[in-house]
């Protein structure tokens, strides 16, 4: 699949944070990126535009990220989830893992990290 | 670090004026070591000893170390560890206080000296200072005046330290830490570690130098203090807030975080067991507030 046609959800409380991720997808070819800014908000937003990845971060209001993960797979059990978060600790893993998400990325985001994902995802699709 | 602390150690003890310290910290970044400066630092020469091979290299065209082993002073071996010795920041600011005359050799060598009395330090943990160890640094100048959360506190701050470092600036200048049961908080961001320890911490400031701040970890140029601003400072503390909580959960203590937030203009009250711990950055100044 071109990476232009991936489309992706952002999730995080920071407007830091979403912006970094945009700017880096958009500048390496991506050009659906959507942003969610708390747990409840990516839910809603992965209703609407059926993402074929989500990057969610853990701590923000409203709901936390794991809470959202479970949603959205409750809704899409194909759903692909990562979490991003600066605190990737024992207890966030492991219930990371149970919610259903594929994988665990430690932020500060690394560049790298993000375009292998998207690489991978692009290869699968 | 060690090298702005050395020079507030100076400062203090008003071996130099605060005018030579801004010179001397601004000249050291072009001059180089030299092997005397090493060799006294060492402990493998004296000042004196030193000074003797200088006045011989008046005298005969030969290197330092060449004439140092001529006259005894120094071994093969212990003249590679001196050319071994790693270009070290705070040498260069000794250095170069003596290039600028504000001290001499002698001088520098015995504040050396009482530098290590003063704090107790022996070799292994003048070296552990030397080399940046940044544990050890906060083990040896932050005390927390004995508070019971002295070495939560430690632990907090050593990551704290680490990442200011690694993404805000290494060339800060750390103050005296201040207990605090109250604050007058200009502009700041919060978040709390709950569970079994609860811990509140701040990073706050005047506008201006949350602004830098802010700019400094985004890596952007920031005029005002936008929502952009705001949530660089706020997800430079969850950065650091989520290490710490690796490193608990490391040691088999689970915590979590709340959501980050903004302050303007409150004042902090009843902070238990608080401290403000400033650092003092080309920008401005940065307030850690650390709580129970």
């Amino acid at each position: 699949m071109e990476l232009s046609l991936i489309k992706i959800l952002i999730c995080d409380d920071s407007l830091l944070i979403r912006k970094q991720f945009k700017d880096l997808l958009l500048s390496h070819g991506c050009s659906q990126v959507f942003e969610a800014t708390d747990g409840q908000d990516a839910v809603d937003k992965y209703k609407t535009y059926n993402p074929n990845i989500v990057f969610m971060d853990i701590v923000m209001p409203v709901k936390t990220g794991i809470e959202a993960v479970s949603e959205i797979l409750e809704y899409d059990k194909n759903a692909k989830i990562v979490m991003a978060s600066s605190s990737g600790t024992k207890t966030h893993l492991r219930k990371s893992i149970e919610a259903g998400a594929s994988d665990f990325i430690q932020k500060p985001i690394d560049e790298s990290q993000i375009l292998n994902i998207i690489n991978n995802l692009k290869k699968e699709a | 670090m060690f090298t702005q602390l050395f020079g507030s150690y100076l400062l203090n003890k008003k071996s130099i004026t605060a005018e030579q310290l801004k010179y001397a910290l601004e000249y050291q970044k072009n001059v180089h070591l030299k092997l005397g400066v090493i060799a006294v630092n060492s402990g493998f020469m004296t000042a004196e000893s030193v000074n003797q091979v200088h006045s011989m290299q008046c005298k005969v065209d030969k290197k330092f170390g060449e004439l140092a082993i001529e006259m005894g002073f120094l071994d093969e071996e212990k003249l590679n560890i001196l050319l071994n010795t790693q270009k070290s920041d705070y040498l260069l600011l000794g250095q170069a206080l003596i290039e600028k005359e504000y001290m001499t050799l002698e001088q520098f060598g015995e504040e050396l000296n009482n530098y290590k009395k003063d704090y107790s330090l022996n070799n292994e943990k003048f070296n552990s200072l030397q080399n940046e160890n940044i544990d050890e640094i906060i083990d040896i100048f932050y005390n927390f005046n004995d508070s019971p959360e002295s070495s939560t506190y430690k632990s907090y701050l050593s990551i704290f330290i680490k990442n200011i470092i690694r993404f805000i600036d290494a060339n800060f200048k750390p103050v005296e830490i201040i207990p605090i049961n109250e604050y007058k908080l200009q502009w700041g961001v919060s978040q709390e570690v709950i569970g079994e320890t609860k811990l509140y911490t701040y990073i706050a400031a005047d506008e201006k130098s949350f602004i830098d701040f802010a700019g400094k970890y985004a890596k952007e140029t920031y005029t005002t203090n936008n929502e952009y601003a705001q949530a660089a400072v706020g997800e430079f503390l969850n950065l650091v807030n989520g290490l710490y909580l690796v490193n608990m959960s490391n040691n088999d203590v689970e915590l979590e975080l709340t959501p980050q937030n903004v302050l303007s203009k409150v004042n902090l009250k009843n902070l238990s067991e608080g401290f403000c711990i400033p650092l003092d950055f080309s920008f401005g100044r940065i307030d850690i507030i650390i709580a129970m």
